[in-house]
């Protein structure tokens, strides 16, 4: 009886062992990447990217980069992966592309469907202006003697040099700025620039924290995982009560 | 279908909702236009709008507040017998938010979150959280003379709403400065 209890002990005591030497290196990741997710904020996680090669394969990230934009003076404006371009710089998030762009007083002008944004040539932001209801959503904008216009829904409004108020245009329509196809060698700029920009580390430590960096069967290996380690928590308190006995 | 794959299956699905429902949470929500925050302050006739430039000693005082240099190089605002609107957007974590100010007195009198842009942290948008900014005002050092309790899982849109009434009541001084002066 003394000797069957003996065995079953050393069997545990075993099974103990060597699966707590098999989680070893899958709760170190989980306790080190939980502790970095906990610090999120302080580690400013969520703006750092990274731009290894391979993560980026790991994602799937392909290289993408806008076909057309606008050009204006030497200077070209385009919408890729929700960000407005300037060149290759990124100017500023906006959701959807362009509707139309302007130069005006060493101003550039972006139409978005309910608002214009106004940047410096050097790519600091202005202002941004909501739209009158009467043009929205906008169709395109176009300049006229240093002044902005801006027409949707059948109408066509002129504004101020301020941008503070808006009247009613009735003037011929001088023609907007049209996309063009961007240089090749511009598009490449953007497409690395794009991919060194698009993982964040608060992603990749997420991902490998629940293990869906690891493909479509990471989260059920590391569920596994947090189901063995109950069995361990378990094991290690029969153990210990064995011995105390 | 074997019961492992239905469960398998279920299990799949869920996850699948989940993603979408927290993928939808990201995009933007739209509380109250901006255009109706401002004709609501001055009782449905706002007064014609107006710019400040946040630029010289200004633009600096702003970045002191803000922690960065200010998104915009100008506000735009409306005034009318001491009370002052403003519409103001900074990031809280990863995405700006609109917020709209109104400010009479030097104090705030009323806030409403506009748009919400973030992730996490949307509850600054409730009342029991923006009443805190009323009547608040700034203190010699720029910062708020009123107590803002947190909300626990909303820490950067809080400490962002905070910049937002130090850097309104800021603005709302300098143009009750340059208007008196006029």
């Amino acid at each position: 009886m003394r000797r069957t209890s003996r065995r079953k002990t050393t069997l545990l005591r075993r099974s103990h062992y060597w699966i707590g030497l098999g989680l070893a290196l899958p709760l170190v990741m989980l306790a080190l990447t939980g502790i970095l997710l906990n610090h999120t904020d302080d580690l400013a996680l969520a703006q750092r990217h990274s731009s290894q090669n391979w993560l980026l394969q790991v994602y799937g990230v392909q290289p993408v980069a806008p076909e057309t934009g606008f050009r204006m003076n030497g200077l070209w404006l385009s919408h890729a992966r929700s960000h407005l371009w300037l060149n290759d710089q990124i100017l500023g998030e906006s959701a959807n592309p362009p509707t139309g762009v302007a130069l005006l007083d060493g101003l550039i002008v972006i139409a978005q469907p309910d608002h214009l944004r106004l940047f410096t040539l050097e790519g600091a932001q202005v202002e941004r202006i909501d739209l009158p209801a009467r043009i929205t959503p906008l169709g395109s904008i176009a300049s006229s003697e240093g002044k902005l216009l801006a027409r949707g829904k059948g109408a066509m409004l002129i504004t101020d040099s301020n941008f503070l108020q808006w009247s009613n245009f009735s003037g011929p329509w001088p023609g907007a700025n049209q996309p063009q196809a961007l240089p090749l060698t511009l598009q490449q700029q953007i497409a690395e620039q794009l991919a060194a920009n698009t993982l964040t580390w608060e992603k990749i430590i997420l991902d490998t924290h629940s293990g869906r960096i690891f493909g479509p069967w990471g989260p059920w290996v590391l569920d596994f995982v947090a189901a063995i380690t109950i069995i361990l928590a378990i094991t290690g308190c029969l153990l210990w009560l064995r011995r105390k006995r | 279908m074997p019961e492992t794959a239905q469960l398998r299956l279920a299990l799949i699905t869920l996850l699948a909702l989940l993603t979408g429902a927290s993928g939808a949470f990201a995009d933007e929500e739209t509380y109250l236009m901006p255009a109706a925050f401002v004709a609501g302050a001055f009782a449905g006739s706002p007064p014609d709008p107006q710019v400040v430039w946040l630029v010289g000693d200004l633009g600096e005082q702003a970045a002191d507040i803000l922690g960065h240099a200010p998104n915009n190089l100008r506000e735009r605002y409306w005034l009318r017998n001491g009370r002052s609107v403003w519409i103001l957007e900074e990031v809280g974590k990863e995405h700006p938010f609109t917020v709209g100010w109104v400010i009479e007195d030097q104090k705030v009198i009323d806030t409403k979150v506009l748009v919400y842009r973030e992730t996490r942290g949307w509850e600054v948008r409730y009342p029991f959280f923006t009443r805190q900014f009323e009547g608040a005002g700034l203190t010699a050092e720029k910062q708020l003379d009123s107590r803002i309790d947190g909300i626990s899982g909303a820490t950067l849109s809080v400490r962002a709403m905070r910049r937002m009434a130090e850097l309104a009541l800021l603005l709302n001084g300098q143009i009750s400065r340059k208007h008196a002066a006029n």
